[in-house]
């Protein structure tokens, strides 16, 4: 093996050596993507290796085209002398092939579905586009809905998955490892990582935990979360699910690890912070300033679906003073009639909420309508009318319900509805006070909680060096550095820029 | 628990601890009673409680120099032996001990002065020692992170009030500018060094933070600048309100975030610069809960200080609610400061001494240098 002036290495004549080199590349046997097939070249009497990435390339195309003429022509009477010229013109059937000198090419054609032929005592390579990327049929995200951005989403197999996501990130570090879980029914886990730049801490960690896992099935990726959990009594959630390949790639470039497995149309991603759970899918493919403003929205909206219940009832029964008076009268006015304390009319009035959304989601879809009307009927209209809840009330409600709907993580959404009780509990039994010492002790909870390792609120507390993609963030040429509280192998995303362009 | 909580604390979040723990005394009786000697000068008692305090820290600081790794109770071990050691650190936790309840029954007078005027004391005083427990228990990284996370709210916060009441401010109220007399406000400053305590006890907590220079930078950084703005809020109290009636003021910053509005409309913000305070304060004691626990857990050797936090949190509540009323509280504060400024004061010198004999000891022929051991309590 030789290295070019280029700085390229060339194939050498020997089997065995190319082979080597190439596993080295791809990091095999972690990864998982790589195939080989080893076979005898009849007519040539030679030993050869086919070789291609599992989700990238076509596989009947490769075993029809490239594979059976090979193995299946018997020895006879050849034009060509050289033997890559026999296999490219008077063997193989595939519609394309060209040769190959280096490995930089190999691998940069690898990525892209192409096969590779390595003949022994051949010093190049014989190519084959068989580019099969999985892109049809991929349904379009549910949940994580976005205007600009590509619409495909994970689908129930692991294969068509990994194979999307080799699709959005091209790359050879890219590790595909494969666990097996379950004593009964074992099913495989495949945890993907960009090699370079995830740190192994991480890496070995779920790695560890997934095999300590000892049940006698774990059937989908919701399950084998709460398997692996470090606080499976928190009310924090400690991965993160989603549906779209491009965010799971986003997340693979700062040194996250995903794990896909069958059964489950999502990737998990591991470890998280807070900022991964409030960030939307879209928020990078906005202008600066957009998606600012749709992170500040956001930001406001998350307080305002925590806080405004427990704040309305503090400053409604310990701080009036606070209330401009004609809003005062005018509240007191509508309250004369209602014969419940505050705290009982928020409570009445958020289980009725949370009663719809409950609702909303276990009714067959064709019912659905229905209780829209029912409940924006009786809880809007008739609620008020019967004198049982004052009319601001439900502004207050519907004001937190909206809120917490702009939240895009379904696991924050619900820690969110659940911390909004606690301090509404704490706003009605001392005012600010009860609420501010409850806030004292959640934000304690949430600067000490660790997602693999990873503090929960980093890189903002404790701080770390970052692009500082937190409550805002930078223009995409300004976020140059991972965040360094996942101890990213490559902390550089790209070099410094120095002038315009 | 995991390691990981209890993991070193970096240059920022340490700095805003210490922005925290002292700029606190901005807002609580301190200012009260200062004005009470300091008169129309009183903002100028801060800074020369700072310059001679400066003094101890620099003499302190030297010391520990040159014990890299090692906090005030490891030294103070070091060089007092096991007897001496466990003195110092016992006087040393005793005078925190004492000022963190005094300090504490202030603030929970103010509570029940300012906002809840219908609870019972007692019932504020454990629902703000519980939670400050509860942050202490979180360790020492969960104070320091909740403090860089606020800081900068907080100072905003601060920037906002005094912008508010800008238009109140008249500052030929300051004068006369010195007050009572340059040598009582110098007296003054002297007696209540101690205010600045912090000082020379967060130097305990050396092991605790990332490396020496984050703690130095940090230390120092938060002293200064937190003199300067309890000095400037000083100011600020007496150009609204104006001498005389300033000693009459029990609470000037609480009275201060009462006159206070948002535009005509919203006529009454003091909630929310109370809401705001109150969770500061969380943090503040539960930073005098855990430094209790790591003092007194260091002065007896206890290998788990974390578990002591519960009964420190007791011994402050039931020696806070001693005082009858707040007059009491005050006078407690007067006597206690003079003490403790004797004991921060002298101790940097002593341990200074101690110091130097012990090394110069060590450098004669006969005495070579021993090998520094180790000590199994630094990272407990």
């Amino acid at each position: 093996m030789t290295t070019r002036q280029d700085g390229k290495t060339e194939l050498s004549a020997q089997l065995a050596a190319n082979l080597e080199r190439l596993k080295r590349d791809f990091s095999w046997p972690q990864n998982q993507s790589l195939v080989i097939r080893n076979l005898v070249v009849a007519a040539l009497k030679r030993d050869a290796a086919v070789l291609y990435l599992e989700g990238a390339a076509d596989i009947e195309e490769i075993e029809r085209r490239i594979i059976e003429p090979l193995v299946a022509r018997g020895p006879s009477e050849f034009k060509n002398a050289d033997p890559l010229d026999v296999v490219r013109l008077e063997i193989v059937t595939h519609r394309t092939g060209k040769a190959a000198e280096t490995f930089d090419e190999i691998n940069g054609d690898l990525l892209n579905g192409w096969t590779v032929l390595l003949i022994e005592g051949a010093d190049r390579a014989l190519l084959f586009e068989t580019r099969g990327f999985e892109s049809r049929q991929v349904p379009e995200p549910i949940v994580e809905h976005v205007i600009r951005g590509p619409k495909e989403a994970f689908t129930e197999s692991a294969a068509f998955n990994r194979s999307l996501v080799r699709k959005y990130l091209r790359d050879r570090h890219l590790v595909a490892e494969t666990l097996t879980i379950g004593d009964r029914a074992a099913s495989e886990v495949t945890l993907m990582y960009v090699k370079d730049l995830a740190d192994p801490n991480i890496v070995d960690e779920v790695k560890r935990r997934i095999r300590e896992v000892r049940t006698d099935a774990v059937t989908s990726l919701p399950l084998l979360e709460q398997y692996i959990d470090e606080n499976p009594y928190s009310l924090v959630p400690n991965a993160l699910h989603t549906e779209r390949p491009d965010r799971a790639c986003a997340f693979l470039l700062e040194g996250h690890v995903i794990l896909l497995m069958d059964n489950s149309p999502a990737a998990m991603v591991l470890p998280i912070t807070l900022w991964s759970l409030v960030h939307s899918a879209e928020d990078h493919y906005m202008r600066w300033a957009y998606s600012n403003f749709m992170r500040i929205i956001r930001l406001l909206a998350l307080f305002v679906a925590v806080l405004t219940p427990s704040v309305y009832i503090a400053v409604s029964t310990f701080h009036e003073e606070m209330i401009p008076s004609d809003l005062l009268l005018a509240i007191a006015a509508t309250r004369e009639k209602v014969p419940f304390p505050a705290l009982l009319e928020v409570l009445l009035m958020e289980f009725a909420f949370e009663l719809v959304r409950e609702a909303a989601i276990r009714v067959p879809t064709v019912i659905g309508p229905t209780i829209g009307i029912v409940g924006a009927l009786i809880l809007g209209q008739a609620a008020v009318e019967a004198n049982i809840i004052s009319p601001i009330l439900v502004v207050i409600v519907a004001i937190t319900g909206i809120s917490s709907f702009t939240i895009p993580e379904p696991s924050l959404n619900v820690t969110v509805r659940i911390t909004r009780f606690i301090l509404l509990f704490a706003g009605a039994f001392m005012g600010f006070y009860g609420i501010a010492l409850a806030l004292a002790c959640i934000l304690a909870y949430l600067t000490t909680y660790t997602s693999y390792g990873v503090p929960f609120l980093s890189p903002l507390t404790p701080h770390y060096r970052s692009s500082a993609d937190m409550i805002l963030r930078l223009p995409v040429h300004k976020e140059r550095i991972r965040p360094h509280n996942l101890n990213p192998r490559d902390a550089v995303r790209r070099p410094e820029r120095k002038s315009k362009p | 628990m995991s390691a990981l909580q209890e993991e070193k604390v970096g240059g920022r979040e340490f700095t805003s601890i210490f922005l925290i723990a002292v700029g606190m005394k901005l807002s609580d009786i301190t200012t009260t009673i200062l004005f009470d000697s300091g008169q129309t000068a009183g903002w100028m008692i801060p800074l020369l409680s700072l310059g001679f305090m400066l003094i101890a820290y620099v003499v302190l600081m030297s010391v520990l120099k040159r014990h890299p790794g090692q906090g005030l109770p490891e030294i103070v071990f070091a060089i007092g032996g096991k007897f001496g050691g466990a003195l110092i650190c016992l006087l040393l936790f005793a005078a925190a001990l004492l000022m963190t309840s005094v300090t504490s029954r202030g603030y929970v007078d103010i509570i029940n002065v300012m906002v809840y005027q219908r609870t019972p004391l007692y019932a504020l005083y454990l629902m703000l020692l519980a939670a400050a427990l509860y942050v202490a228990h979180r360790g020492f990284a969960a104070i320091a992170r909740i403090s860089w996370l606020i800081i900068f709210p907080i100072e905003g916060a601060i920037v906002l009030l005094v912008s508010i009441m800008w238009q109140d401010i008249d500052w030929l109220r300051l004068f006369p500018w010195l007050g009572p007399g340059p040598l009582k406000i110098v007296e003054t400053g002297l007696m209540h060094s101690a205010m600045f305590g912090e000082i020379i006890l967060a130097t305990a907590l050396v092991p605790r933070v990332s490396s020496f220079k984050a703690f130095r930078i940090g230390s120092a950084l938060g002293f200064v600048i937190s003199s300067l703005k309890i000095s400037f809020l000083m100011a600020v109290y007496v150009s609204v309100f104006d001498y005389p009636e300033i000693i009459h003021i029990a609470y000037p910053f609480q009275q201060l975030t009462k006159n206070t509005s948002f535009g005509r409309v919203f006529t009454h913000a003091e909630s929310f610069f109370i809401a705001f305070w109150l969770l500061i304060s969380v943090v503040y004691f539960a930073f005098y809960i855990y430094l209790l626990a790591y003092l007194f857990g260091h002065a007896v050797r206890a290998s788990d200080h974390r578990k002591l936090q519960i009964p420190m949190a007791g011994l402050v509540f039931f020696i806070g609610l001693v005082p009858g009323n707040t007059e009491q509280v005050r006078s407690y504060w007067e006597l206690l400061m003079s003490y403790s400024t004797l004991l921060y004061g002298a101790l940097p010198f002593i341990i200074w001494m101690l110091d130097r004999i012990r090394r110069s000891r060590h450098d004669s022929p006969q005495h070579p240098q021993p090998q520094a051991q180790p000590n199994p309590q630094a990272n407990a």
